[in-house]
């Protein structure tokens, strides 16, 4: 435990410094306030839009976060080799992936919380409310983000940087997409890829879970036990993802 | 109990998938015994490195087993008393040299005050101790390698692996890392590095193992490989008349001019030197001086290694 913190409190000091980091939380903070704006161009309430626009853009800057961050990270430190520094060490190699999993995780979500804390007080300031669904889709777009970082690092290990962030890139397209493979569709032309698309549909969550935009703005509110079973449902695919990347780590040739 | 083991290690490797597969190391197998310093000796692309990174555990061997101390290294726990160094000196550029030094001692389960004198200590062996608080970004790439040695010697370890460790050293550094290893050695460490310098393999390592393609060609003490390169001697002396040459000549000496006035006569080492000197003796030549002549070890262990086979088969 004492050295998942450690590997933790070291990727954590590393990617805080990363200069990506601060260039992507001060576009989505200049969006986030620009956004106010947007609100007088539209035929909605000021405050809806400005909710819709804001965890939005939270979405799409932490997949950004999450890919730059991620694979960046890991990635750079596997191709220079100065993951040797701990690798050689005593240690069995999952606890490397696990430390560089939380230590970016914290990174990500204290920019995150920070992009939150942006977007709160823009809401306020517009004279909106805190409501419990916008603290409800802020947390299931940290859930989200997690998965992301953990999918990152899962192409990390077994691919190049740049091939990790396109896939995982293409992860999170498929992912928002998850609702569209409809299967039913081509179970008469060929099982083979009805098997394939379920396959996909299986080992990649349906990321639409984690988006409550539309309940947020429109005030249907989400029940305890929607929100229980995502937060399961992400933090289930985190471990997947985390136990094949360590799976992988621990077989692979650096 | 050795200190390290292959026991007939090969590595298939393949660049990328679309590359064919290429042997690094090929039914490798030595042994390096407890103590002492042992020089890792190969041409380019001989396997070294390929070799080391599987006794971390960094590669895994395609057949075969390694050991260290006893331990399978692909057990992380064979690691424990176990230091690494490579040519490259991989550290953490966000972190000064204290912070990096305290990383790897916490990794080693040396925390607190314990830790903060080990590291002080460490940075203080490799003459780094100014540098304490500067960023591992700022430092030369000499200084970046002392402070993967002081890395090194935290945690006590009983073996250290390093791979061309004095490779971006300027000569105090080289001087430092000599010095380092043989005190290490007096203590009963054992040392396995690999180098391309020569000199550090003739002045530091008791034995050596030599690889050529991925296969072993040596594995023993130095002495030998000494006497292998013993070629001959060469005989300095004023020039001869012709009809004295030709009949050293015939006896099997060679005879080379060396500059206007002198002949060089070398004597193989199959042949007696004294006797050539009783020859030059009666003729009444005045012989110059005598010395050894030596094959290069650059010779023997890079250009032509198989020839060390015959001595490690005897």
């Amino acid at each position: 435990m004492n050295t998942i913190f450690i590997i933790t409190k070291n990727t954590f000091s590393e990617s805080i410094r990363n200069k990506i980091l601060y260039t992507i939380f001060g576009f989505a903070a200049a969006i986030i306030i620009l956004s106010i704006s947007f609100g007088e161009w539209s035929v909605f309430a000021r405050v809806q839009v400005m909710e819709d626009f804001g965890l939005a853009t939270m979405s799409i800057a932490g997949l950004m976060l999450a890919v730059f961050i991620g694979v960046g990270l890991l990635g750079r430190e596997i191709e220079s080799k100065t993951s040797y520094a701990i690798l050689v060490k005593p240690l069995p190699r999952y606890l490397f992936v696990i430390g560089k999993y939380l230590g970016l995780c914290a990174t990500l979500l204290l920019t995150f919380f920070l992009m939150a804390l942006i977007f709160c007080i823009t809401i306020v300031w517009l004279g909106g409310a805190l409501t419990m669904g916008i603290a409800t889709s802020i947390l299931l777009i940290g859930i989200e983000m997690m998965i992301i970082v953990a999918v990152s690092i899962l192409f990390s290990v077994y691919t190049t940087t740049t091939l990790a962030a396109l896939f995982t890139l293409g992860f999170y397209c498929i992912g928002h997409y998850n609702d569209l493979l409809d299967v039913s569709v081509f179970e008469k032309s060929s099982p083979i890829l009805v098997l394939l698309l379920k396959i996909v549909y299986i080992v990649i969550p349906n990321l639409e879970h984690f988006n409550i935009r539309a309940a947020v703005i429109y005030g249907s509110g989400m029940s305890p036990l929607y929100i229980g079973s995502t937060v399961a449902y992400g933090l289930l695919f985190v471990t997947f993802f985390l136990v094949l990347a360590c799976n992988g780590f621990s077989r692979k040739d650096i | 109990m050795n200190a390290l083991e292959l026991v007939s290690v090969t590595k298939i490797m393949q660049k990328h998938f679309w590359t064919p597969k290429f042997i690094a190391v090929d039914a490798l197998s030595f042994t390096v015994a407890q103590g002492g310093i042992v020089g890792f000796v190969g041409p380019n692309g001989a396997g070294k490195t390929t070799s080391i990174k599987m006794l971390l555990g960094l590669l895994a061997p395609t057949k075969g087993s390694l050991y260290i101390n006893g331990v399978s290294a692909h057990v992380p726990a064979s690691r424990k008393k176990v230091a690494f160094i490579a040519e490259q000196p991989y550290l953490y550029a966000h972190l000064s040299a204290r912070e990096s030094l305290i990383l790897s001692a916490n990794l080693l389960g040396i925390f607190g005050e314990e830790a903060t004198t080990a590291v002080v200590a460490a940075l203080e062996r490799v003459d780094l101790a100014s540098a304490t608080n500067k960023p591992v970004k700022e430092l030369s790439k000499g200084m970046q390698q002392r402070l993967s040695m002081a890395s090194a010697l935290l945690g006590n370890p009983d073996i250290f692996i390093f791979d061309e460790p004095m490779s971006g050293l300027d000569p105090l550094g080289r001087t430092l890392f000599r010095s380092l290893f043989l005190d290490l050695a007096s203590t009963g460490k054992t040392i396995f590095f690999s180098t391309h310098i020569l000199d550090d393999i003739e002045q530091l390592c008791q034995s050596i193992v030599v690889i050529s393609h991925g296969k072993l060609m040596y594995n023993g003490p130095m002495k030998p490989i000494l006497e292998l390169g013993f070629a001959g001697t060469d005989i300095h002396v004023p020039l001869l008349a012709d009809a004295l040459a030709t009949k050293l000549f015939e006896m099997g000496f060679t005879l080379t001019q060396s500059g206007a006035h002198d002949h060089i006569l070398f004597v193989p080492k199959n042949l007696d030197p004294t006797h050539a000197q009783k020859i030059l003796y009666d003729n009444g030549i005045f012989i110059t001086s005598i010395q050894r002549r030596m094959t290069s070890l650059e010779d023997l262990l890079y250009r032509s290694p198989q020839s060390l086979a015959s001595i490690f088969v005897s």
